[in-house]
């Protein structure tokens, strides 16, 4: 049913009140505001300071970072012949491709997946990769600076084995990191998370999301790295679209099974690795709500929240919409988060005045409540 | 221009007297009232608009410049709150209605950007721009440098999703076209 044209006038004379009362743009504010700007690249009466330290300031950067000229960049070879720089290498359709480095350090392709070295320096490389996994080695030493790029996604290396998987339609990544740390930035990281040993990384570029998880599903992965695409062993020419459904639903089959047998660890790893490699599938809004219940129902409230909000923000027409919100408003009130609990009350309100979780709405938006 | 580019404290009075009034109403109809950086909004708007005088091809199109420029912003602003989560219903707050409204229509105004805060960012601003500013399809395709064609598609789209979230508000009940 469309709404009625009456009601963006409502909207219209509201904001005109709003517009009414309160004082416009003004050139005074406007100029406290460019002056604010420009004070956050420069305080004027600091200028003359920072004029003074810029040279002790770059001496010491030259110091700290000038290189001999006789320092080697790395080099690289593919079956013991050196490679250039900004060279693009595809690992073929039956077997891996190995890159080893001047250091020691080696990065190995799996099949089919395809990379770029984009720059050498004598304490690491730059490496692109464009698709698939790639198996990388560094070797730790007193200045090692590498990094591996997919995507908008970047993973800071200072010495370590892990494994990236960059699934170019979906713009996802998936990390396992199997010694060391490293950093992964880019996306909807931010500034960055950091990697334990034994720790997986899943990102998407498409919805922003991220998570991390423990050993024991990581230890999975390197017995089963999760494919680039979705695999198709059974049918020469089959259809793409209908395998990604089968094999999606497939996942969340299992999972479910595994959930109902009280297996929670084993359905958390079908849902999750649901959501790694088809994050786009009908299927994936119920992996979240499910990966969500199994937080709730462990009494991992901060996880709880969190997938029951993503669930909430980025389902608003799923079946679940209404639960999903109310658990998320349960798991904050639990957590103590009163400041969100609040918000997400009035929205649960607005949204579902008849629904399952109105009492706890209402009593999160009690005045005296502390 | 010549005293944009110079800030001449005259030459920014100028701009503000001229345009202030619709920037500040395009970014209110894509915020909403209940906002409270709207200001702060309409502020960059003016200060990106200074810094990037010098790609100005026509400055006859100095107000349609502007406008997108705050879209841009504002549009910056809804996607840096969605990242940061807690701020996902920010435009929601009965509390930032005007008092001076009625209440039907502060109401109406809550439930509507509650809405918005559900769907896609560059959905909300299509319908707000179309539906609370009254913007024609022409003067949103050159706002948002797409073809007519374009706008009416992704306002179709935008005006059902809207339409199907604004079925579960009860309070919007009233507000609904009938059979």
């Amino acid at each position: 049913m469309k709404t009625d044209e009456n009601l963006w006038q409502a909207v219209e004379r509201e904001q005109a009140a709003h517009l009414e009362e309160k004082p416009g743009p003004g050139a005074n504010a406007l100029r406290s505001h460019l002056a604010t700007r420009v004070e956050r690249v420069a305080p004027p009466r600091n200028r003359r300071t920072i004029a003074m330290l810029v040279p002790l300031v770059a001496a010491a950067a030259w110091m700290i970072w000038y290189k001999p000229s006789d320092v080697p960049r790395l080099s690289y070879t593919v079956s013991e012949h050196a490679q250039p720089t900004k060279a693009i290498h595809r690992a073929p359709k039956d077997h891996s491709l190995a890159l080893k480095f001047s250091d020691r350090s080696e990065v190995e392709l799996s099949a089919t997946a395809a990379m770029q070295v984009e720059s050498l320096e004598p304490e690491g490389a730059t490496i692109r990769l464009l698709s698939g996994s790639l198996q990388t080695h560094v070797r730790h030493q007193a200045q090692t600076r590498w990094i591996v790029l997919a995507g908008t996604f970047a993973i800071h290396v200072t010495g370590t084995r892990f494994l990236t998987t960059y699934v170019k339609s979906e713009k996802s990544i998936v990390v396992d990191l199997f010694e060391g740390s490293v950093r992964v930035t880019g996306g909807a990281l931010g500034e960055g998370v950091a990697l334990r040993a034994g720790q997986r990384l899943t990102a998407s570029e498409h919805s922003g999301m991220f998570s991390v998880w423990p050993a024991e599903q990581a230890r999975v992965a390197t017995v089963d790295p999760p494919s680039a695409e979705p695999k198709t062993t059974e049918d020469p020419k089959p259809d793409l679209r209908h395998t990604v459904t089968q094999t999606a639903s497939a996942l969340l089959e299992q999972g479910d099974k595994a959930r109902y047998e009280g297996h929670s660890r084993q359905a958390q790893q079908a849902y999750q690795s649901l959501l790694d490699r088809f994050p786009r599938a009908p299927e994936a809004s119920d992996a979240v709500f499910a990966l969500a219940r199994l937080a709730f129902d462990s009494g991992d409230m901060h996880s709880a929240g969190v997938l029951f909000g993503r669930y909430a923000a980025n389902y608003p027409e799923g079946t679940f919409h209404e639960q999903a919100l109310g658990r998320w408003l349960e798991a904050l009130v639990r957590d103590g988060e009163q400041a969100e609990s609040r918000r997400v009350a009035r929205v649960y309100i607005g949204l579902y005045p008849r629904g399952d979780h109105l009492k706890v709405a209402q009593n999160c938006l009690q005045p005296d409540r502390p | 221009m010549e005293g944009l580019r110079a800030r001449q404290p005259w030459a920014l009075d100028a701009m503000v007297e001229a345009h202030g009034a619709r920037i500040r109403r395009v970014v209110l109809r894509i915020l909403g009232s209940g906002d409270p950086d709207i200001l702060d909004i309409v502020n960059e708007t003016f200060a990106r608009a200074l810094e990037n005088l010098g790609s100005l091809e026509n400055p006859e199109a100095f107000g349609g410049w502007m406008a997108q420029i705050a879209v841009f912003v504002a549009r910056e602003s809804i996607r840096k709150r969605q990242r940061s989560r807690s701020l996902f219903f920010h435009a929601d707050d009965v509390e930032g209605t005007s008092p001076h409204a009625s209440e039907p229509d502060r109401e109406a105004s809550r439930c509507v950007y509650a809405i918005f805060a559900l769907m896609p960012t560059d959905e909300r601003i299509l319908v707000a721009l179309r539906r609370i500013e009254k913007m024609s399809h022409d003067e949103l395709a050159e706002l948002l440098q797409v073809s007519v064609p374009t706008i009416r598609r992704r306002l179709k789209k935008a005006e059902s999703r809207f339409d199907r979230l604004a079925q579960r508000y009860e309070a919007l009940a009233v507000w609904r076209e009938q059979p």
